[in-house]
């Protein structure tokens, strides 16, 4: 006997949609969609400079409070969302260093090895990025300091790896 | 690519960012369809689901209260969900293959890594329509084929049921 089930879907979404053929003039969703984008695109600006806030109030935070998982999980957050919608916005920078604060977040479990120093770093770099409207992926200022943050994030996350398994 | 005509589709966008909301949002009227609902959160978007049964579901995986793997589990819950089959695409941060692994685990039918674009969001929604996969219930599985292709001539083992070689079999 199969120790599987196979199942139907309930509803069968091919009958609510129908393929247009392409020869039909004037029908181009995806280009619909880019046009739409576009248009929105005049707020990407404020809303990045409204995310840097939220980074830098949980910044603050962290910094009153003390690092503990509440306010850790809190800078995790904001920076998570900048990197996922920052290049969408045009800051591919900003979108790279905030990855490289989440991935010293994720990576570094035990908070008393999280420097404190290099988080602020991130969340400066992040804000001069945005500050400085620099756009461009090939900004070399900004592409110096990605990589050196990158870097030393990488340095610190496999001295913390190996702290690990000297334990 | 196929064109597709979305307009009579219902959508749910489920996503802690009121930012990328709007933009999902945005993508999704681009392509025609009228009705989005949002939610902010897994918990609203579960309620929401529950109550609206929209066509198809698009969410993302960090948030609040419960994550996007979380609701994705609930969405298929034979027993509990108002519709399990649903189509549900996963937006997020997090490319690494184990975070693919583990939302095409928990029942995720598309996957898509941000930055988002509307080629690729297009790409995925369609996928979900014109070439839906069976569902499967297996174990504590239930979602849509993890296979995406089936080789006829292929005569190994499954490799989800049992050990690949003796090697494996041992350790």
């Amino acid at each position: 006997m199969a120790d599987y089930e196979i199942i139907q879907p309930k509803v069968d979404l091919r009958k609510k949609v129908k393929v247009v053929p392409s020869s039909q003039a004037g029908f181009d969703p995806i280009a619909r969609a880019e046009q739409a984008m576009q248009q929105l695109s005049v707020n990407f600006n404020i809303w990045m400079a409204e995310e840097v806030d939220e980074l830098q109030t949980a910044w603050t935070t962290l910094q009153e409070k003390g690092m503990n998982s509440e306010t850790i999980k809190e800078l995790f957050r904001t920076s998570h969302d900048i990197k996922g919608q920052a290049q969408t916005m045009g800051f591919p920078i900003a979108g790279n260093i905030a990855g490289s604060l989440c991935d010293l977040i994720e990576n570094i479990t035990d908070l008393s090895f999280l420097p404190q120093d290099l988080l602020h770093k991130h969340v400066q770099a992040i804000a001069a990025v945005v500050k400085e409207d620099a756009r461009e992926e090939d900004n070399a200022i900004g592409k110096a300091l990605t990589e050196q943050l990158l870097a030393v994030s990488g340095e610190i996350i496999a001295r913390f790896e190996d702290s690990k398994k000297d334990s | 690519m196929l064109n597709v005509d979305f307009s009579q589709l219902r959508f749910l966008i489920v996503d802690d960012n009121a930012h990328m909301r709007r933009v999902v949002r945005t993508l999704i009227h681009g392509f025609g369809a009228r009705e989005v609902t949002e939610a902010e959160d897994g918990a609203t978007g579960l309620e929401i689901f529950q109550s609206t049964l929209p066509d198809i579901v698009v969410t993302d995986w960090y948030m609040p209260i419960f994550s996007g793997i979380e609701l994705t589990r609930m969405m298929r819950s034979e027993t509990s969900s108002a519709n399990p089959t649903v189509p549900i695409i996963m937006l997020t941060g997090h490319s690494e293959k184990k975070c693919v692994t583990e939302a095409r685990d928990a029942g995720v039918t598309e996957f898509l890594c941000k930055p988002i674009s509307a080629k690729a969001l297009y790409a995925r929604v369609a996928n979900c329509l014109v070439n839906p996969r069976p569902f499967i219930k297996a174990g504590g599985f239930y979602g849509p084929d993890r296979r995406r292709f089936s080789n006829p001539l292929y005569k190994g083992l499954e490799r989800r049921s049992e050990p690949q070689n003796e090697t494996e079999a041992q350790t």
